[in-house]
Formats: structure tokens, C-alpha cells, sequence
């Protein structure tokens, strides 16, 4: 087996106010693998999105290590992330967070803003990554003009568009119903198989985790074995 | 990106529609402002017209003569000064020395005109390049045999022959007649050099003959810009030699300082400590250039007065950071750097601000000719590049200045948080 794209090492993630402290993470360690769909399960509150945040960059552990693409990326400053989120990662959130003022094809280009890129390949790139989720009849509209699936699958497309090599979705059919969450279930599947992307998925539907390759599981912060 | 970002800024200004209005009154408010305090300033140091030709002449405006037993005689350079000490100076090419304006009176059919009446020498129209209009300038004939003839601009023409021509005519100005020889376009009061109604020869009065010190002025042209030290160091060492030649025992000191405009305007702008009574103020307010430290002052009073609405931006800015917490949460996953975040939102600042600006430039001919008509006579207030230049650099001052802090706390802000959406940065 390859070296995992990502991998935590002795984890832990407490948020301090004046008043408490919160253990969200403790002694998490877990490896993702090139290629595999991965689903993180647990109650709500115990952490899930947390450790997904953490995989992703986008939020530090206060203990323990990560690293990505064998690099520790701990110490690494704001500079350097912000590069390696947008070239590795791609996010998708149960919200979807479009911003409403953009016209569907400006959101899906949004992370290719911070690369160097054309205007015109930026617009070939979001029309392919449109294409892929079935959706470049609506590069025109504004997301408020999509039903919640659709604006999912502009997510989606805005999450693969820089081809990024480690995909992170948080409860990404929370919002939807169960028509809306099949079809994106079944492109982050087709994702998976087709392009090989490596998928995390957080959810609270067994069914849908079971169709994913592992299951981790989590309770209190901590991963149950 | 600067097409996104301009999408952005534009749908982020349309969201809040009041919010805007308040931001966008504050900005158009002080870039009016300052736009029309800049072309005042402008107005002044570089007043165009017949003095466009700022770069060769220095002026003496102000002067004293140090009393034996304490305190000053003030006011302009004297004739008496002017031919002992300035008119033989060798550094200038060319020298003239004139009367200030003053008021006269006049009546024409039952009406009261007042008119601003400036006795000058010949050599005043070789220095200024005033706009003949018709017949000639005052020449060194009239000057020495002390001709009853004058000069007059426009707007008396006008006043005094409404539609027929002025040459040959006759001015009355104080009781006194005047043969109108020409007519030259009007000079704003803020040229401290050209401005006035009607000029005469200066040999038309004689009391100036005798005064050290009076309404006077003089002006010292070099041909070459760089010299302009020069003349200001051989005034200096001219008025070192001075001997009040009347009662040599009454004073003993005079001071006088050649200065251009920008200059003038800075020594007698700024608070000199103490006025021409304690001499040796005075003489450091003749010689020191207190250039720097009055653009410091207009640059610090500029600050401050964009301070408060800026202030206020900042303010409102802080608020819409709160509202757009995923937005920037989600930029950040997508790969924006704090660097890069922060641009974003100065640059949504600045095109509020270059809106308020837009909208200030629109407004600022009618300020201008509110001011010319009113405050400004013969006024020449107007939009030209330096004035657009100087509002686009206020408008990217004002939206740095109240754009910087909120982006940077914003750009600073985790993503994991910044996607939960934020009470506070």
C-alpha cells in the first residue's frame, strides 16, 4: 500500500473558552489511503466534523501530529497552507456555502482564483467540472434559482474542480431528501470510481456509510474500534 | 479575480442597501471635502492664469524693521528697502516691485463700485502673463511720467462699458480718472500676485517713495529655476548691511524673505510662536523652510478629518465581516491565503470608496462654482488632472484606511470557525 495522503498521529483538539475546556479530539490516529472512500460516523457532538476539519487543514489540533502527503504539516505557517488546501483539497459542506451573489460557473471557479490560472481556463475547467455533476445547463444561474440538490452537486463541482487529490464531505445529504441524497451519494461514488478521488465522508446514515469502503467510528471524541 | 472581486464588492454593496447609504454618505462627504479643500490649496500655490509661471519668480510679501527699543515695523517691503537693499540684488534676471491691491470707490449712474486698484511698474507685465484681452499693458513710459492710464480686467470693463469697448475710455477710482489703455481676463483673489480690478502706474501716487515698510510687493524673477537659492541667500546678505538710514540709532535690523507661494503660504500658515514684536521669531520665520513641516500639518489635518468617518466604516465593515464568516471560511478551504483575503477586502473597500469618489468628482463643479461665485472672487476653482489625481489618491487612502483592520481581522479568522459563522473577529 502506498503512503496515506493524510494521517493523524496521537491527536487530541480542545476548544478553551474562560469558563470550560472541550475535548473534541483525544488520541486520534488515523491513515487515509490513496483512493479509498472512507466514512466517519458517530452521535452528534462527538467530534466527527472536528476530525474532519483537522484532515482538511482547515483547523489545527491543539496536540499530536498530522501529516499530509507524508509531509508534518504542524508548524507549517498560513503561506504555505493555503496552497497546499487548494491544490490537495476539495470541501463539501452540508450548507453547500455558495455565495448567493455569484452566478453558479463564478462559484465552481472560486478555488481556482488562488492558483495561477486564465480566465478562459478557469471557465473550461468549471464547465468540465459542471459537466461531471450534470450540470452545465446552469452555469448562468444563481444558486437560489437550483433546488438543494442541485446546489449540492454545484458544490460538488466546486469541489473537484482543481482535481484535488482528497475529497471531505460533511454530511453532505444532511440537507436533502432522500431523492437529492441518492443522486449525490451516487456521484461521490462515481467520483470515487472513475477518478480515483479519495473520498472522507461524515454522516449519520448507516446506509449510505455502509456503502463506503471503511467505516470509522467515533464516541466522545475518541475512535471506537 | 479582480472581475470576481468586483462582482463581489458590487453584491455585497447592493445587499445592504442603508448600510451603503451610510457608508457611501461618510465617504462622499469627506472626499467633497477634501477635494475642494485640495483645489483651494491648489488655487494658491499654483494659481494659473497670469501666474503660471510659478517656478521663476520668488516673492517678498512680508517685512520688518527692528525698533531700537523693542518691537517691529511689519508689514510689506517699503520702497525705501526695495531701492536701497532689493532692486540693486544681481542674482535676479528681472525685478518689480508694485502696491498691493486696495479698495477704491466709484460712482456710475447712482451705483456704488467698489474696485480693487493695484499700482504697479512696468516691469509687473513682463513677470505675470496676463491674458491682453485688448489694447496694451502699462508700459515704462506711462510709469515714468506718471500717466493717469490703467489696465482694467474683464468684469470692470463689463461693469463700466457694457458692450463697447473699453480703450480710450475713462475709470474713476477714488475721485481720480484713468484712461483705460487695456483689458486683461480676470485673475482670482487667490493670486496674491495678479489680482485686482484696475492697474495703474505707480508713479500716479508718490507717498510710497518714502515708507520702509507698506502695502507693497515685490517680485524676483530668475530665468533659471535652480537659482532661486541663490537670490534668497543675496537678500539675506543684502538685509545684513541694513542701516535705517533715516535715524540709524531707531533700528537696527531688517528682515525679509523671498518666497514662492507654496512658501508664503507655509510661513504664514503656521503658527509662528510669536508674532513680528519678537524680532527674532520673525526673522526665523523669514528664513527657515517651513515647507515640509505645513505639508506634515495639511497631511496630518488630512488624516484626521478622514479619521472619524473612516472610524465609522471600520465600524460598519466589522459588522458585514460577521455576516460573511462562511464566505470567508469557505474561501479559506478553497485556498486563499490571509494575504490574499485581505486584499480581497481592502480592494471591496476601495470600490466603495472610488464610488464616493466618483460621486464627489460629480459634485464638486458645484461646489466649485458655489465657491467661485461667493467666497472666491474672480474665482477659478475647477476639476483638472491635479485635482483628479489627488481624489484618487484620497479615495485609496480613505479605503485603506477603513478598509485594512477589518480585512486583516477578517483574513485572520480560522476556517473551521469562520464556516460555523462568528458572534465576533
Amino acid at each position: 500500500m502506498s503512503d496515506p495522503i493524510v494521517s493523524l498521529s496521537n491527536v487530541e483538539k480542545v476548544y478553551r473558552t474562560d469558563r470550560m475546556e472541550t475535548v473534541a479530539l483525544h488520541d486520534v490516529s488515523l491513515a487515509i489511503e490513496q483512493g479509498e472512500f472512507v466514512s466517519i460516523m458517530g452521535p452528534s457532538g462527538c467530534g466527527k466534523s472536528t476530525l474532519l476539519n483537522v484532515l482538511g487543514l482547515i483547523d489545527r489540533p491543539t496536540g499530536g501530529e498530522v501529516s499530509f502527503g507524508g509531509r508534518n504539516v504542524g508548524e507549517v505557517g498560513d503561506a504555505e497552507l493555503a496552497p497546499m488546501r487548494n491544490r490537495e483539497l476539495g470541501f463539501v459542506f452540508q450548507q453547500f456555502h455558495l455565495i448567493p451573489d455569484l452566478r453558479v460557473i463564478d462559484n465552481v471557479e472560486l478555488p481556482l482564483l488562488y492558483r495561477k490560472c486564465s480566465g478562459a481556463e478557469r471557465r473550461r475547467l468549471a464547465r468540465e467540472a459542471l459537466g461531471i455533476v450534470g450540470l452545465e445547463n446552469r452555469v448562468g444561474h444563481f444558486p437560489t434559482e437550483l433546488s438543494g440538490g442541485q446546489q449540492q452537486r454545484v458544490a460538488v463541482a466546486r469541489a473537484i474542480v482543481g482535481k484535488p487529490r482528497l475529497l471531505l464531505a460533511d454530511e453532505p445529504t444532511g440537507n436533502l431528501d432522500s431523492q437529492m441524497s441518492e443522486e449525490i451519494m451516487l456521484l461521490l461514488e462515481q467520483l470515487n470510481r472513475e477518478q480515483g478521488t479519495t473520498i472522507v465522508m461524515v454522516t449519520h446514515d448507516q446506509a449510505k456509510a455502509d456503502r463506503t469502503q471503511r467505516i470509522v467510528r467515533m464516541f466522545d471524541g475518541q475512535l471506537v474500534h | 479575480m479582480l472581475r470576481n472581486y468586483l462582482k463581489i464588492a458590487v453584491a455585497v454593496l447592493l445587499r445592504r442597501k442603508f448600510l451603503t447609504f451610510v457608508n457611501l454618505f461618510g465617504a462622499v462627504l469627506t472626499l467633497s471635502v477634501l477635494v475642494v479643500a485640495f483645489a483651494m490649496y491648489q488655487s494658491v500655490v499654483s494659481p494659473g492664469g497670469a501666474q503660471h509661471d510659478q517656478r521663476r519668480i520668488l516673492s517678498i510679501f512680508n517685512a520688518g524693521i527692528e525698533r531700537a527699543g523693542g518691537g517691529a515695523l511689519v508689514g510689506g517691503p517699503g520702497y525705501r528697502l526695495y531701492e536701497d537693499y532689493i532692486a540693486p540684488l544681481e542674482t535676479p534676471d528681472k525685478i518689480s516691485f508694485t502696491l498691493r491691491p486696495v479698495e477704491t470707490v466709484a460712482y456710475l449712474d447712482g451705483r456704488k463700485i467698489t474696485s480693487q486698484l493695484r499700482r504697479t511698474d512696468a516691469a509687473y507685465w513682463d513677470l505675470l502673463d496676463f491674458e491682453l484681452t485688448e489694447g496694451r499693458w502699462l508700459e515704462a513710459d506711462d510709469v515714468d511720467q506718471g500717466r493717469f492710464v490703467a489696465v482694467i480686467n474683464e468684469a470692470t470693463a463689463g461693469t463700466w462699458f457694457p458692450g463697447e469697448s473699453a480703450v480710450g475710455q475713462t475709470v474713476v477710482a477714488n475721485n481720480e480718472s484713468y484712461e483705460v489703455v487695456g483689458v486683461v481676463g480676470n485673475e482670482p483673489a487667490t493670486s496674491l500676485l495678479a489680482y485686482a480690478d484696475i492697474w495703474v502706474p505707480l508713479t500716479t501716487n508718490q507717498t510710497y517713495r518714502t515708507e520702509w515698510i507698506s502695502g507693497s510687493q515685490v517680485m524676483l524673477y530668475v530665468e533659471d529655476p535652480s537659482r532661486r537659492g541663490a537670490v534668497k541667500e543675496e537678500l539675506q546678505q543684502a538685509l545684513a548691511d541694513f542701516v535705517y538710514t533715516d535715524d540709524p540709532g531707531a533700528a537696527q535690523r531688517a528682515v525679509a524673505a523671498a518666497w514662492t507661494p507654496l512658501e508664503f503660504l507655509a510661513n504664514t500658515a503656521l503658527p509662528s510662536g510669536g508674532a513680528f514684536g519678537d524680532f527674532e521669531t520673525a526673522l526665523a520665520r523669514h528664513v527657515e523652510d517651513r515647507v515640509p513641516e505645513f505639508l506634515a500639518a495639511l497631511a496630518a489635518i488630512g488624516l484626521l478629518f478622514m479619521s472619524l468617518p473612516a472610524i465609522n466604516m471600520t465600524n460598519l465593515n466589522i459588522g458585514r465581516i460577521l455576516e460573511r464568516a462562511p464566505e470567508i471560511g469557505l474561501r479559506k478551504s478553497a485556498g486563499a491565503s490571509r494575504r490574499v483575503l485581505a486584499g480581497q477586502f481592502v480592494f471591496e473597500n476601495i470600490v466603495l470608496s472610488a464610488l464616493g469618489g466618483l460621486i464627489a468628482l460629480a459634485l464638486a463643479p458645484l461646489l466649485f462654482g458655489l465657491l467661485n461665485d461667493t467666497l472666491f472672487t474672480y474665482g477659478r476653482l475647477g476639476l483638472d488632472w491635479t485635482v483628479f489625481a489627488a481624489a484618487f489618491a484620497f479615495v485609496l487612502l480613505f479605503g485603506v484606511l477603513s478598509g485594512a483592520y477589518p480585512a486583516w481581522k477578517m483574513a485572520k479568522l480560522e476556517p473551521a470557525v469562520a464556516l460555523r459563522g462568528t458572534q465576533h473577529v
